[in-house]
């Protein structure tokens, strides 16, 4: 029997636009907004259905399809089919019916998987699971959504970030999509480290199928096949500043390939970021759940965490910010370096800000193990500036996350971007004033040190700039209903004592 | 140690003032409310079991005696001690305390003060004594009662800012536990103490579902009954008895079918404590024909409503998530603010669907007091009928009780 993949994967080749996503997600949190009219709320849904699909076969016809198909990818059906209905959907006891169709996507997840094992040739040797991104990333969808009602929303958020950092660390060799992608993977991690180094070596997610699709918190991609989703779509934006914009201008197709992926990159990046703002960094990203290791190493000692001052705060979101920018204007200078690798008579490197980045450390660590850890940069950068700027920036990353909680947050440039969107996005932190007590416990366990949640108490909208929407003050909130969690226009979540009586 | 909040030049020997008449009359009020709740229709079968902690609680082992909903009582159970709530409701003891304190205190202090007393009291049998600076009373009664048992009165901020203060009161919280563990000789151990929020959560869980089920069917147990499965567990009782005795009242509730054509006006009553056996004002309302459906007292729902939360284990993580709980979420009036009561008041009144609100108001406290000014106002505002009662322990006043109860009721129909 063969197993029609392609069929199904042709048939659900719209959804995986960006832009069908955003149609259906504006639709629907007008839809479910009370306070617009109600034709509005009622016809704006299958409208916005039919237009974005008309958009998209308009674009698919016209000659831009090439980079927007770039944009695609499997994330976009998985969010619009599976975690929004889990969102929508009033948990009833037809709530199970649904579950059906998460079932039947594990269930053709693991077909698929069991098609690709049968293609292997005898003696193909160990090769992990192969499987198709766009499988694995709607299995695992809808693993955590068929999850979701079994969990507490602690125990749930733990799911999410052990399931997001499993692909995204170790994922670019355990999910490899065929047998000889696998083997492909394999000789190339046998080739030099230098190499992945190599400006042209950017390597998007999968490789093969050419998307650009970089979640906001997305490992380093200088771990060699590490990652599943390699690429960080910072690494992408220093790229973006190391254009020759006069040879792009002039036709330069090396520098224009770059000059497109970039913008690719952060048009995505933008659109992930007004979807998810920053519940990427609370849920998603890597290296949070690596300090959040830290974090749990500590509390299990029975340590009390350190509280950091308003000014110590203030100073890492102007320190992040400071060398942010000044890793990304040094890159700004790459046009410029003679052949010896200098500018004005420093040497400077080609990724002036990677070379910062505890990340670029840590993840080729965390997914190949220490003797991944990479080579310091030498003192002739920039008179040692870069030497003792990752030791400096990797000890106060470790000591942040494992005695600050997540006071390295307000450090990550990454965050601060999304951090615009966590006000005015899709999802927005909700207080019922009138059912608080004011007892503090919002703040308390807030991890980024956050007392708006508590202080808030004529409004209703308590999302500010630096939460990243872990919901741990949704989590142990006393009272039931008093704070919540509201996406696309749709309530997903709300404080709930557990009866069961047992804290955390 | 024990001595070093109370100036030690001036200690006196305590006062005692045995007296056999007045333990008679102690006995006698509380066979009288037992008496009055048993022609209550409908009561769990087990109900005795709590009536009996009342009057007799139970005795063996260390004890920390406490006053107010603002000490945490996890902090003795963590140190292997019973914790005994000594607030008194007792008109007997309130007036024997005035023979002693002079002026123009209030009943509660009077007849909690009255308990030492007698040295062969449960009071006075007690190894420490906690007495949380709350109102002004409280302030002072700390000192007084720290002649007779090794004392130690919790120094509360009077804004409930967490943010602020929050450190400070976990800081204060861990003073606190190093005069009980000196006290009892005996180490707070972190695993003691998480394990004695988690038991606290039970309550809370078992407390919240008898809430609710009685706002659905308030037929099914009377709010007096409510009160004494809920103040017996303040009696020192281990708390797994407590919880397996309350889980039996709680499944008799969920048994018992809803009566439809109830039509009795449901009431949130808010204010001063009422303590075991002065339910003089609940047998009122009662017996006038209405429901209480939910409560912001100290002593009521509202005194094992919030669970401790949190999740950082650490002793002073742990001392802080105990302050937020027992000080900061407090809807004490003894605090600047008296939003939390507020909103808690409206809330309750909304999700309970109330026909009114009852103010419980204990002469000779100001703050209660004080506090009708807003309340009155903000419930006339949105529509809410509220009517409030000032009494004391005495049951010289229960005729015109009644009649400001039946004439609130009326103004309900």
């Amino acid at each position: 029997m063969t197993f029609p993949v392609e069929a199904i994967s042709a048939l659900l080749v719209p959804l995986t636009s960006p832009f069908f996503c955003l149609a259906v997600l504006l639709a629907a949190s007008i839809a479910a907004d009370a306070q617009k009219p109600r034709w509005l709320r009622r016809s704006v849904l299958p409208a916005a259905f039919a237009s974005a699909w008309a958009l998209y076969r308009l674009a698919a016809d016209a000659g831009a399809s090439a980079w927007l198909a770039r944009l695609d990818s499997p994330l976009f059906p998985a969010l619009l089919g599976l975690a929004l209905p889990a969102m929508f959907l009033p948990r009833n006891r037809w709530y199970p019916v649904f579950l059906l169709a998460p079932a039947a996507c594990v269930g053709l997840a693991v077909a698929a998987a069991f098609r690709a094992y049968g293609s292997v040739p005898e003696g193909g040797g160990f090769h992990w699971l192969l499987i198709r991104p766009s499988f694995l990333v709607v299995g695992a969808t809808a693993l955590l959504v068929l999850a979701q009602p079994l969990l507490p929303l602690g125990s749930f958020r733990r799911l999410v970030r052990g399931t997001a950092f499993l692909v995204l660390m170790f994922g670019g060799f355990m999910f490899r999509q065929d047998y000889a992608d696998y083997r492909e993977m394999v000789s190339r991690r046998t080739t030099a480290r230098e190499k992945v180094l190599v400006l042209g070596e950017t390597v998007p997610s999968m490789r093969a199928d050419n998307q650009v699709v970089h979640l906001p918190g997305a490992p380093c991609r200088l771990s060699a096949d590490g990652g599943y989703v390699q690429g960080c779509n910072l690494e992408l934006w220093q790229r973006l500043m190391q254009v020759d914009f006069g040879r792009a201008a002039a036709g330069d197709p090396g520098e224009r390939n770059v000059l497109t992926l970039a913008l690719a990159s952060a048009t995505v990046f933008l659109f992930l970021c007004f979807v998810g703002a920053r519940w990427w960094c609370g849920w998603i990203c890597p290296l949070s759940t690596l300090g959040g290791a830290l974090d749990w190493v500590r509390r299990r000692l029975g340590l009390d965490f350190l509280k950091p001052s308003e000014g110590l705060k203030t100073g890492f979101l102007a320190g992040g910010l400071s060398l942010a920018g000044l890793g990304l204007l040094l890159a700004r200078l790459y046009p410029g370096l003679d052949a010896g690798g200098r500018v004005l008579g420093c040497k400077i490197p080609v990724y002036p800000f990677c070379k910062l980045c505890p990340g670029q450390s840590l993840c080729p660590v965390a997914s190949q193990g220490p003797q991944a850890f990479p080579p310091l940069p030498g003192m002739e950068w920039l008179f040692g500036f870069f030497r003792i700027g990752v030791l400096v920036l990797l000890g106060i990353y470790l000591f942040s996350f494992a005695a600050v909680r997540r006071l390295w947050c307000r450090f990550c440039p990454m965050g601060m971007i999304a951090g615009l969107f966590n006000k005015g996005g899709l999802l927005r932190l909700e207080k019922e004033a009138g059912k608080c007590n004011r007892c503090g416990v919002c703040s308390e366990v807030c991890p980024m040190d956050i007392d708006v949640v508590r202080a808030e108490l004529t409004g209703s909208n308590v999302s500010s700039y630096h939460c990243v929407l872990c919901l741990k003050c949704v989590e142990h909130c006393p009272r039931d209903g008093c704070l919540g969690l509201r996406f696309a226009g749709g309530r997903v979540v709300e404080s709930r004592f557990a009866a069961g009586g047992k804290a955390s | 140690m024990s001595r070093e909040q109370f100036d030690e030049r001036y200690r006196l020997e305590p006062q005692r003032a045995p007296d056999a008449g007045r333990r008679e009359r102690s006995r006698r009020n509380a066979e009288r409310q037992r008496e009055i709740q048993s022609r209550i229709p409908k009561r769990p079968a087990n109900i005795a079991y709590f009536e009996n902690l009342l009057s007799e609680p139970p005795g063996s082992g260390p004890r920390v005696g406490y006053f107010c909903n603002l000490f945490p009582p996890e902090i003795a159970l963590a140190l292997g001690a019973r914790a005994v709530r000594l607030d008194c409701g007792d008109a007997a003891l309130a007036q024997a305390g005035e023979d002693v304190l002079v002026g123009e205190v209030c009943p509660l202090a009077k007849a909690s003060f009255a308990r030492f007393l007698d040295a062969d009291s449960a009071a006075s049998r007690c190894d420490a004594l906690v007495v949380p600076a709350g109102c002004d009373a409280k302030r002072k009664l700390g000192e007084l009662l720290s002649d007779y048992l090794p004392t130690f009165t919790l120094n509360l901020p009077h804004e409930q800012d967490s943010g602020r203060y929050g450190r400070m009161a976990g800081e204060e919280f861990r003073r606190l536990a190093d005069f009980l563990s000196e006290r009892l000789g005996c180490k707070l151990r972190r695993g003691a103490l998480r394990k004695a929020i988690e038991a606290g959560r039970r309550r809370t869980a078992l407390a919240r579902r008898l809430q609710a089920l009685r706002g659905e069917k308030p037929g099914a147990l009377s709010i007096r009954d409510f009160f004494v499965v809920i103040q017996a567990s303040f009696t020192g009782v281990e708390i797994g008895e407590w919880l397996a005795e309350a889980e039996r009242v709680l499944s008799e509730v969920e048994a018992s079918a809803a009566e439809p054509g109830r039509n009795r006006p449901r009431l949130v009553l808010t204010g001063a404590p009422l303590v075991w056996p002065n339910f003089k004002l609940l047998n009122l309302i009662e017996e006038c024909g209405a429901d209480v459906v939910a409560d912001t007292l100290c002593t009521g729902a509202q005194s094992v409503f919030d669970p401790v939360s949190g999740d950082e284990w650490s002793l002073s993580g742990m001392f802080r998530a105990l302050s937020l709980r027992s000080i900061f979420g407090a809807a004490c009036p003894c605090f600047i603010s008296q939003g939390t009561r507020l909103a808690r008041v409206l809330d309750l009144a909304a999700e309970f669907k109330a026909d009114g609100v009852l103010g419980a108001g204990l002469r000779l406290c100001p703050l209660f007091d004080l506090e009708t000014y807003r309340l009155a106002r903000v419930l006339k505002a949105r529509g809410i009928p509220y009517a409030n009662l000032r009494t004391d322990y005495s049951l010289e006043d229960v005729e015109q009780l009644r009649v400001r109860v039946e004439a609130f009721l009326e103004t309900l129909a």
